[in-house]
Formats: C-alpha cells, sequence, structure tokens
C-alpha cells in the first residue's frame, strides 16, 4: 500500500470539502443565519487537509487497491467532517445521528432520522441537501474533474467510485471524462432548477429539491415531500429529471456527440424504460379503487415508480397504505435500482440483464452439455470476469441486505420494517415500509442499528467491494 | 497477357493452372522454394524466390511489364501490401486475396486505400455457393446470374424419374415450365445438346431458369425440395462464419460443431444466432447427440478433405437431406461417384474461376465484357454472363441470323429483370444480360459467340 499517496489524496479530499462548505455558509449569511457553525468546520478541513496534502509520496503508484482504499477512506472521511455542522449548530446534537445523516446525504440514500425537518435552519438544510448533489456524481470523480493530476492511475479510482459492472472512458483522458460527466450533471442540473421556479417554487427550494433530484438522493425541506407542493407540473418535472438522472450518463454523452444511434441501441435503456411504464401501469391500475381516476392514479405511481427505480426515494404521497401488490413491487424496484452509471443506486438493470442471460446460457448447456454460450449485452459479448463478478456482487448485495435485517430485528420492530429499512439503505433509496416509511423516520432504531444502517448506505453507495476490501488484512499489509 | 502471382501455395497452384491453360504468361513469386519447384515442375511457369511484397524481388520478377499482379498468399496484409507496391511499380492492374472477415466488410474503402483493382475471397465464395445450394437442394450446384434473375442449377436425374426417355424439345410442352437444358453430362462425355436429345437416367444436366419456373419444373418431375430449416456445420472455419450469417439471415438455423474452444468463443462473439458446440465432429456419439439424425442438411468444412468425405457419407446414411462437402482438392471427386454424395464444394476453384472472369474482362473493358463466369462440369463447360453493350456484331440482330460457333448456346437473356428463353426470332438488344454456355475456354465477349 501505498500509504503516502492515500494520505494524499484524502487531504485533497478534505480541502475540497472546506471548499464545498462554504457554498451552505453563504445561504446562511443570506438568510440572516450564524455561519459559525460552517466556518469552524471549514477552518478545521482546511488546516487537516493542508496539512494531509502536503505528505509528498515518495512515489506516485497507484494499483486497483489503493483506488479501492483511497475512494472508500475519502467517503467515510467526507461524511465525519460533514456532519461536524449539524452538530456545532445544534440542529442534530448527537454526532452518530449527525453521521446518519450526512452518509445518508453523500450516498444519496435520503433516509432521516429527523422527526420534523421543517424546523431545520436554512444553512444546514442547503448542506443537507447539497451532499446529495456532491455524492451523486462522486467525490473523487469530481476531484479528478478540477484538480491537475496524474492521470495514469485514475481509472482504479473511477472504477471504485462509478456505479455499474463496467467503466469505461468517454475520451482518452479520465480527467477529460471525469470533466463530461460533471459537464452533463450540472447542465441537467441547471436545467431543472430553472424548471422548478417556472413552476413557481423559490430558488431556494428549487435548489434543494433539485440536488435531491440529481444525486438521486430525496432530502427535501417539507414533511411531505415534494407532495408539499401540491402541483401536478412540479411533481412531473421532478419525476422526469429522477427518470432522467437514472439513467446512464455515457448515453448524454453520446446524444451530445450527435452519436444518437449509439445511444438508442442500449439495451439497458430500453429495459429500465420498460420496466418503468410496466410498474407504473400495473400500480396504476392497483391504486386506481384508492385514487377513484385513471389521472390520479397515474399521476402518483409515475411519480413513485421513478422515484424508487432512481432510488431517489421522495414522495408525493404516503404510499404505506397502498395495496400489497404495489408494496410489493416497490420493493423489487429498490433492489432493481437504475441504470449503471447514473446517479441511482440498487443491483442496477444492467446487472440484473446479465443475471437473467447468464442463467438463461446455464440453462443451455445444461440442456446441451457440448454447446458453447456467452452472456451478451448490446451485441457484444460480456466476459466470462464481469460475469462472475456480478454474480457474487449480487450475492453479496442480497447477504448484505440479510446481515442487516438481522441486527436490525434486533430492536424489535416488524420484519417487513426491518427487511425494508436495510434493503432501502443499501440500495440508497431512502423510505421503506411501515415504520421506515414514506412518512415515518429511522429516529425510532438503537443507534447498534443506525450504525449498521450507516455502513449499509456505504456499501451500497461504492458497490459493496471499496469498503468490504477495507476489512481484508491483506489490504493493509506493507508490500 | 502477362501475369505475375504472388504465393505459390494451393490457391496460387489453382489460379495459375488455370490462367497458364488458357494461354497467359504466369510468374509465380513465392518465399517457400519447395512450392516453386513444385509449381515448376506441374506447370509452364517462371518462378522467382522472394517476399512478394519486396520491392526488389517484385521488380527482379520484371513486374513493369506484367499486365497483373495477383495476390493469392495465405496472408492478407502480404497480398495488400504487395498489391501497393505493384501499383507504385507500374502495375495497372492488381488483384488481392482477402479473408479476414474485418477486412471484407470494408473492401470497397480497402480497393482504394491501397490502390487495388480488386479483391477476391474465396471462402466468401464459397459461402455464397453453400447457401444457394442449402436454399435450392434439389441441386447439386446452383449459380445465379444478373444477381439472381436467372438461376443455373446441376441436376442429376435419378432412375424412375419422369424426365427418363423424355426428348428435350417435348419438355415444355410436357412440364408447362420455361427452363433450358444447356450441357449435359452422359458418362464422362459433355455436350451442348439440341432439341432432339433424349435424356437418360443418370445423365448429369444443367439447366437455366427463373427460380420460379425451375421450382415448376422439379416439381413437375416430382424432385423439388424446400429450402432447408436447419442445418449443421462441422468445423468453425472462415466459411463456416460467411455462410452461418447468410443462412440465418434467411430464416435457416444454424449449428456449428468445432473441436477448438477459443474459436468456439469466437464464434459466439461473431454469430449470436448462431448454436456453438464445442466438440469433436468426428465422433460418432457427438454427431448423434448434437442431432444429426434430425437435421435437414449438413455441411462438412474441417481442413481435412478426408473427414470431411467420410464424415459426409455417415451423414448421408444417418438420412440427412442434404449433405455438402468441402474439399481443397477435387481429384477426390471422381472416385466418389456412387457413394450418394453429389455436391462438393472447392474454394480454390471457385476462386479460380473468379479469376479467369476477372482476367477476360480486364481485356475488353468497353464493350460486352464478361460479367460472371462459371465452370460446370468439372470445368469441362463454362457458363458466361455478358452485358450487351451499345454496339457490336450481335446488337439488334435476330437470332436465327446470327452464325454462331459450334458448341455455344445462347442459354438465356436477362431483359428489365425478367428472364427469357430466346427463340429463333429474338433480338439482343442493349442493356441485356446474355447468358452463354460453351465447351469452349475462349470466350472473351460477346461478339466472339460469333464464328
Amino acid at each position: 500500500m501505498n500509504y503516502r499517496m492515500i494520505t494524499q489524496m484524502l487531504g485533497r479530499v478534505i480541502t475540497i470539502e472546506a471548499a464545498l462548505l462554504a457554498v451552505p455558509m453563504a445561504v446562511s449569511l443570506i438568510y440572516g443565519e450564524s455561519p459559525l457553525p460552517f466556518l469552524y468546520v471549514m477552518a478545521l478541513c482546511a488546516l487537516v487537509g493542508g496539512a494531509l496534502w502536503r505528505v509528498k509520496p515518495v512515489n506516485h503508484d497507484m494499483y486497483a487497491r489503493e483506488g479501492f482504499a483511497i475512494v472508500a477512506l475519502a467517503w467515510i472521511i467526507l461524511s465525519a467532517f460533514g456532519a461536524l455542522p449539524f452538530v456545532i449548530s445544534g440542529e442534530i446534537p448527537n454526532f452518530l445521528d449527525a453521521l446518519f445523516e450526512t452518509v445518508s446525504g453523500f450516498t444519496t440514500t435520503g433516509a432521516t432520522i429527523l422527526r420534523d425537518v421543517e424546523t431545520m435552519g436554512k444553512g444546514c438544510m442547503f448542506w443537507r441537501c447539497f451532499t446529495h448533489w456532491v455524492g451523486g456524481m462522486g467525490v473523487l470523480v469530481f476531484i479528478m474533474a478540477i484538480l491537475p493530476m496524474s492521470g495514469e492511475y485514475s481509472m482504479h479510482i473511477m472504477r471504485a467510485e462509478v456505479p455499474g459492472p463496467v467503466v469505461g472512458k468517454l475520451v482518452p483522458r479520465a480527467r477529460k471524462t471525469a470533466g463530461i460527466l460533471y459537464l452533463i450533471y450540472v447542465a441537467m442540473t441547471v436545467a431543472e432548477i430553472i424548471l422548478l421556479c417556472c413552476g413557481g417554487m423559490s430558488l431556494y427550494e428549487a435548489m434543494i429539491h433539485t440536488f435531491s433530484t440529481a444525486g438521486t438522493g430525496g432530502f427535501s425541506n417539507r414533511a411531505a415531500s415534494a407532495g408539499g407542493f401540491q402541483s401536478v407540473y412540479i411533481e412531473m418535472v421532478i419525476a422526469v429529471f429522477m427518470l432522467l438522472f437514472g439513467v446512464n450518463f455515457n448515453l448524454y454523452f453520446f446524444v451530445a456527440t450527435g452519436r444518437w444511434k449509439e445511444a438508442l441501441k442500449s439495451r439497458e435503456l430500453w429495459v429500465y424504460l420498460g420496466v418503468i411504464a410496466f410498474a407504473t401501469l400495473t400500480i396504476g391500475y392497483n391504486i386506481l379503487p384508492l385514487m377513484g381516476s385513471w389521472g390520479q392514479s397515474l399521476r402518483y405511481s409515475f411519480f413513485q415508480v421513478n422515484s424508487i427505480i432512481t432510488t431517489t426515494g421522495m414522495s408525493t404521497i404516503n404510499y404505506d397504505p397502498w395495496p400489497e401488490y404495489s408494496r410489493t413491487v416497490i420493493v423489487l424496484l429498490t433492489f432493481l435500482g437504475a441504470c449503471a452509471g447514473s446517479t441511482g443506486g440498487g443491483i442496477k438493470v444492467s446487472r440484473m440483464m446479465i443475471l437473467f442471460k447468464s442463467a438463461k446460457a446455464e440453462i443451455a448447456r445444461l440442456l446441451r452439455p457440448r454447446s458453447v454460450n456467452k452472456v451478451r449485452m448490446d451485441g457484444r459479448s460480456v466476459d466470462e470476469k464481469t460475469v462472475k463478478c456480478t454474480l457474487v456482487f449480487t450475492f453479496l448485495y442480497v447477504a448484505i441486505v440479510l446481515a442487516g435485517t438481522l441486527i436490525v430485528s434486533l430492536d424489535g420492530f416488524d420484519f417487513t420494517t426491518n427487511f425494508t429499512s436495510a434493503l432501502t439503505c443499501v440500495s440508497n433509496v431512502g423510505p421503506g415500509l411501515n415504520i421506515v416509511g414514506p412518512a415515518g423516520n429511522f429516529a425510532e432504531f438503537s443507534y447498534l442499528s443506525k450504525g449498521v444502517l450507516t455502513l449499509c448506505m456505504l456499501l451500497g453507495r461504492l458497490e459493496i467491494f471499496p469498503v468490504l476490501i477495507l476489512f481484508a488484512p491483506s489490504l493493509w499489509k506493507k508490500s | 497477357m502477362k501475369i505475375i502471382i504472388v504465393g505459390a501455395g494451393k490457391m496460387g497452384m489453382a489460379i495459375a493452372r488455370e490462367l497458364s491453360n488458357q494461354g497467359h504468361d504466369i510468374t509465380m513469386v513465392d518465399r517457400d522454394p519447395e512450392h516453386l519447384e513444385t509449381a515448376s515442375n506441374m506447370l509452364d511457369v517462371i518462378t522467382v524466390e522472394g517476399n512478394g511484397a519486396d520491392f526488389a524481388v517484385l521488380r527482379e520478377a520484371g513486374v513493369r511489364d506484367m499486365d497483373l499482379l495477383i495476390a493469392a498468399s495465405g496472408q492478407d496484409e502480404t497480398n495488400l501490401v504487395s498489391c501497393a507496391a505493384a501499383r507504385a511499380l507500374g502495375v495497372k492492374n492488381s488483384v488481392a486475396r482477402v479473408k479476414d472477415p474485418s477486412y471484407n466488410r470494408e473492401t470497397e474503402a480497402l480497393r482504394r486505400g491501397f490502390g487495388i483493382s480488386a479483391t477476391f475471397n474465396p471462402d466468401m465464395e464459397a459461402a455464397r455457393e453453400i447457401a444457394r445450394i442449402l436454399q435450392f437442394p434439389t441441386a447439386a450446384r446452383v449459380e445465379t446470374f444478373a444477381r439472381g434473375r436467372a438461376e443455373m442449377v446441376e441436376y442429376r436425374i435419378p432412375q424412375g424419374s419422369a424426365l427418363d426417355g423424355l426428348a428435350l424439345k417435348d419438355l415444355p410442352g410436357k412440364l408447362h415450365s420455361r427452363v433450358l437444358v444447356c450441357a449435359v453430362e452422359r458418362e464422362g462425355a459433355v455436350s451442348i445438346p439440341n432439341g432432339e436429345f433424349v435424356l437418360h437416367d443418370g445423365d448429369r444436366l444443367n439447366i437455366a431458369g427463373a427460380r420460379g419456373e425451375l421450382r415448376r419444373f422439379f416439381t413437375a418431375v416430382k424432385a423439388y425440395r424446400e429450402s432447408v430449416r436447419s442445418v449443421v456445420l462441422l468445423g468453425g472455419s472462415r466459411i463456416a462464419a460467411y455462410l452461418s450469417r447468410q443462412l440465418t439471415a434467411a430464416g435457416i438455423h444454424v449449428t456449428i460443431l468445432e473441436r477448438d474452444h477459443s474459436r468456439c468463443e469466437a464464434l459466439c462473439d461473431m454469430l449470436p444466432d448462431v448454436t456453438v458446440i464445442c466438440g469433436d465432429g468426428s465422433k460418432q456419439e457427438v454427431l448423434l447427440e448434437e442431432g444429426i439424425r434430425t437435421t435437414d442438411a449438413f455441411v462438412a468444412l474441417t481442413g481435412f478433405d478426408e473427414d470431411n468425405i467420410i464424415i459426409s457419407m455417415y451423414a448421408r446414411r444417418c438420412g440427412v437431406g442434404k449433405v455438402v462437402t468441402k474439399v481443397s482438392d477435387n481429384h477426390f471427386v471422381d472416385m466418389l461417384q456412387g457413394t450418394g454424395l453429389d455436391t462438393f464444394i472447392c474454394p480454390k476453384l471457385l476462386a479460380a474461376s473468379e479469376l479467369t472472369r476477372y482476367v477476360r474482362a480486364m481485356k475488353n473493358a468497353e464493350q460486352s465484357s464478361v460479367e460472371t463466369l462459371y465452370r460446370l462440369m468439372d470445368n469441362q463447360v463454362e457458363a458466361l454472363e455478358f452485358r450487351v453493350g451499345e454496339s457490336g456484331r450481335c446488337v439488334g440482330r435476330c437470332l436465327r441470323d446470327l452464325n454462331l460457333r459450334g458448341n455455344v448456346l445462347l442459354a438465356a437473356i436477362i431483359r428489365n429483370g425478367e428472364f427469357l428463353i430466346p427463340g429463333g426470332n429474338t433480338q439482343l438488344l442493349p442493356g441485356d444480360h446474355a447468358v452463354v454456355v460453351t465447351t469452349r475456354s475462349d470466350l472473351q465477349d460477346l461478339d466472339s459467340i460469333l464464328a
């Protein structure tokens, strides 16, 4: 392990966080709140980050394990410092609660321990939602895009942070690739802010909800989430943007460079849209008796399906009392998640496709033992290693959800609560069912459960392996 | 014409033999002295040892005075560089053998980039030929003219056929189909029959007609079989890959049996709609388990003629309706009469015909040049397609007024996409495609059919 290199990278991350904290501080100043909590933490970050940044690595070697370690540690440290303003300002007095909230923010989960979100100060609320936006595309990808650094080993970092079974570059240079991803991200964010303002939202609320949508996080400053605005226009803008942020960003790059056909050839996109259409229609039919008309029915089901499949977790209505079929679909969508290379979480549509296809190939192999079968995606065969990695990933995903359920069940709640709370955290959705449903929160849980769920969120956002690798003793050996 | 052939392997030899027999002066270049020794022993050619893509070697071979360079070595890259070098040294015409499927996707760009006149790909030609046969399994060979408007099929009259004892002039009346028997082989002797000719069983016929008419004809004599629906290919060679693409596009289900696992994986990558089986197709139990008894057709494409022949015979015995056998040398074909195998494909002979056509067309670039050339009946018959030009001695005159040379038959005219059997009053008009069948081998253009 190249400890010095890792230390230096972490120094950069903490320094960047100091800069990021300037944004909520400015918001505090504008709304006449005390900027001091942010100022203190900024000073601390600048001090610690600056000191670590000065560590000069002996060599710049960075391999897969350094990449994994940097990403995992960066996210933990980022969350730890990010939680401090909540504690100092007294909004969330307990550090563990604040950490849960911040991890929930950075991992774009949107699960909250706040009983009443509407009383939070504007600066802290802004920071809470801003973490969604920062976490959505990835902190290290951001650092790669803006800081000059050697690009030679940067793919290891990108691979560890960008979700999906296979991560490729858009252009030959990793730095430019990161820049392009952020450019698309910023452009779509600005577009949504403008559209929401057109719907009569204040700039502040438009920004907060856009950050939540863009990162597919789900925090809102309203207790009733996006439903609090009682506006079909706002709901549809948010729903469509959730859908858009759940699409692989590479496709937007293809579209922007005029390669429409390539973008439309993506099978993952069509399966994603197909699942959304199917779930919207069947849930719409299922809740028809509750809603009274198809219009209302589709309005709520379309928003909710997009919100869950993209793992945003915003809501326009409390869907906890919906019929069992709808609740089941919502849980299944929580598992599925969005497209690879998007800001969404979950297992990802493309992984599910690989799994189904490899199941099909395996059955064909059983029927004709000599036949050679390959899993194909978008006209190309997926190599054996990726298929295997996908299988292991999915197994670990389910195993972590089950282990989480087991530990959370010590608190004595019902099974649905326990299971959906673990699942929703690993999938980075936010709300689950029953106690942790859209109208509920995670405040009731013990600190053990909150700690486990915090870990679950990190595991889910970083797609398990980087975090899990931290626990491998061989990682820390000097080589 | 003076022709230089780079590569004296099997392909180069077949081409050299063909062109040398037709009176061209051939120089052969190869790196392997043994190849050259064989070439100079067996053929009337001069040989030069060295790399055919080397300027010095090409100069030594006297490339400057050559009319055509044919690069027929086994390496695409050598062939392409060789042609480019010849171009640089002042040879106007060059033809390269290109076998890599990825190069064949953009042959036009390849030609322009290297300054090559034409490329040829024996594997792809072989695949096309096999695909045509599998879609018309009644025939042992199927050749097409005028982009498929007319076809010429080879058919051996079985015992007890309705054709036995029928005179050719009675065919249209009795069988209600407009087809023309162009050539007959009886006991090794090939002739171009007239109306009085009486057919016997055992005769091998070449019959020309439009697809629909041929179907009607074979239905009338109860010999017609529909296109196959499933086919097993033995051996995952390049021919198999080309063939699979064409067959799956036609809706035919393809299973490839290949021994080598990594080749199987590569095939799997290339051909998503094909069932690829990794197994030794020379083992009986593998063939049985992978469904040789239930398939409509079987094509043996391994690199070993003996394997192909023996496994083809086994497939025949298992009751496979149509068996196609690839052979790299046709000297086995004579030995296999009466074994039930009738359909053989020899890629290098296809390539030799293709180059013969090219050379004939080159001589005569402006007027009525050879569009297509097939060599039929063990190379004893040629079928040529000409495009009728604006001028020429045949144009605009009634057929009965034309004094055709002996052993030349004007078999078909394709006018505006329509197939016509020429009669005495038929005229040849500019823009027509004329199909001529002959036992001669010196037809250069349409005028040369006249005495």
